[in-house]
């Protein structure tokens, strides 16, 4: 089973007109032949949102690539916020919250991702696409996050397999997901796809990273950070 | 994003370039292309084919809505007219203040005589003219919430990427009709409870309790007008508050609300 990975985070505009870091983090690592990615987004309103987001990456990639594949996500859920704690100490956890979403892909095709927080994870499994984060109920930006307390049932999971090519996982943080028409997510998750799949992932790469840079929506502000994941045959 | 692209080149050559190195192209596309299909995912016809089109093409939206108080006694002692002239600063700033990562939106609710939307919610820079608020009969402020709820609750008209809103409560009296009703559905409505509220009591025969009740954000407790002046300085404090925001590291985060201190020399008749 062959799949194809790729994954781009850029900073945003209001970030950069201030001068600051890019608040958003992504990891994307190959492990036994599947793949492993992560995007968080650190709450703009903290003083260390940059580290809280960049720990919960590394965390739940050490987590991951430790952890049996056949360990379902929400039990290592306590895990990865007791070692996020621990990554971001002295730092208190609310100078540091950030939301999370993740996922890991096994050289079988097995999927397994869950998210905290604002964001979208989209996932197409035997040719159905389906979206996993929940609609919105309020307004942007307010959102659940890691912090100093685990909240174990505002985590969405799923699992689910790769049967089909374009099948796929792609994890996005807020800059990216809230300017998306919510219409037309299928159609761009399959966008994501064709384009992907038709470059080398130095040159997908390239490509995402100009399309969030370069994004449509009028007065965008955000980061943005993007990361895909599919299943390209049989 | 220095972390990411270092993973991310760590990644390549060491442990995805296997998966990678052999795909040239996808061994199997997930769908045929047919030419008949509308919203296809882009065939690349182009050699850079774009996201572009699943981007939203409005900006997103910072609402501001403002429920005014325009019953009868609204006319005496220039009110009204302070009103007036406030409402057309305010919204003329709003169009003006080139800084943004937000498009304002200005939504005004008048309760004199009866409830209604005097002005929908629209972008700030898209108001020509703003007609004047007219004072006239009682103070339906109820029927005011259950107005503001609506719009507050109303996906289409404030999508759920729209920053939190903020809402503006001005009154010189006290509601004729039932008001506590409708006030309660503002305040536990999932949705509407969100926005911010601000809340301004003009001269002294205001319902502080009730506008002190109606006010949630800890960086603006309730503003007390005692002329026409204070209602100038009140939304000269709204004005700068969210166009701070828009122009902050986050246009959800309260910023301070200070209201500017009155002139000196400003000659002022307090409200009777």
């Amino acid at each position: 089973m062959r799949f194809i990975a790729c994954g781009a985070s850029v900073i945003g505009p209001r970030h950069l007109d201030l001068g600051e870091p890019n608040q958003d983090a992504m990891v994307l690592a190959g492990c036994r032949g599947g793949w492993i990615a992560a995007v968080a987004d650190g709450l703009g309103s903290r003083a260390r949102s940059d580290l809280g987001a960049r720990s919960a990456c590394q965390v739940t990639r050490r987590i991951l690539r430790t952890t049996s594949s056949s360990v379902d996500l929400p039990a290592t859920l306590p895990l990865i916020h007791q070692q996020w704690l621990k990554a971001i100490d002295p730092t208190a956890p609310r100078d540091a919250a950030t939301t999370l979403l993740f996922g890991r892909v096994t050289d079988q095709g097995e999927v397994h991702a869950a998210q905290l927080g604002d964001g979208l994870l989209l996932v197409k499994c035997a040719g159905e696409f389906r979206r996993v984060t929940p609609e919105r109920t309020a307004y942007g930006n307010q959102t659940w996050a890691l912090e100093s307390t685990h909240l174990q049932d505002k985590w969405n999971c799923m699992k689910g397999r790769f049967t089909k090519p374009g099948d796929g996982v792609v994890l996005m943080t807020d800059g990216v997901a809230d300017d998306l028409e919510p219409a037309h997510l299928a159609d761009f998750f399959d966008a994501l796809y064709q384009d992907l799949s038709a470059r080398n992932r130095r040159i997908g790469r390239r490509w995402l990273q100009s399309e969030l840079n370069d994004w449509a929506t009028p007065l965008h502000s955000d980061d943005k950070t993007l990361v895909a994941i599919f299943r390209t045959s049989e | 994003m220095g972390f990411a692209k270092y993973q991310e080149d760590i990644v390549s050559r060491y442990v995805g370039d296997l998966a990678m190195r052999s795909i040239k192209v996808p061994v199997s596309p997930p769908k045929p292309s047919s030419p008949n299909t509308k919203n296809q995912p882009d065939q690349r016809t182009k050699k850079m084919s774009s996201l572009k089109k699943f981007a939203v093409a409005t900006p997103r939206p910072l609402p501001v809505i403002v429920l005014a108080d325009t019953s009868g006694s609204m006319g005496e002692n220039g009110k009204i007219e302070a009103l007036n002239a406030a409402m057309k600063d305010m919204v003329s700033t709003f169009a003006k203040e080139s800084r943004l990562r937000a498009e304002i939106q200005v939504g005004l609710i008048t309760f004199g005589g009866k409830a209604q939307m005097h002005l929908p919610l629209v972008a700030a820079h898209g108001v020509a003219g703003l007609s004047e608020f007219k004072a006239d009969g009682v103070t339906p402020m109820g029927a005011a919430f259950d107005l503001a709820r609506q719009l507050l609750e109303d996906k289409d008209r404030i999508p759920s990427r729209a920053y939190r809103p903020v809402m503006i409560l001005l009154s010189d009296g006290q509601p004729t009709d039932d008001w506590e009703v409708p006030f309660k559905a503002l305040r536990d409505s999932e949705r509407a409870q969100k926005a911010t509220r601000l809340a301004m009591a003009i001269g002294p025969d205001a319902d502080e309790a009730m506008l002190k009740d109606f006010a949630n954000d800890v960086e603006a407790p309730i503003f007390k007008a005692h002329n026409a002046r204070d209602i100038h300085r009140f939304f000269r404090a709204v004005t700068m508050s969210v166009t701070t925001r828009t122009a902050s590291q986050n246009p959800d985060i309260s910023t301070a609300f200070v209201v500017p201190p009155p002139d000196d020399d400003a000659l002022d008749l307090d409200f009777q």
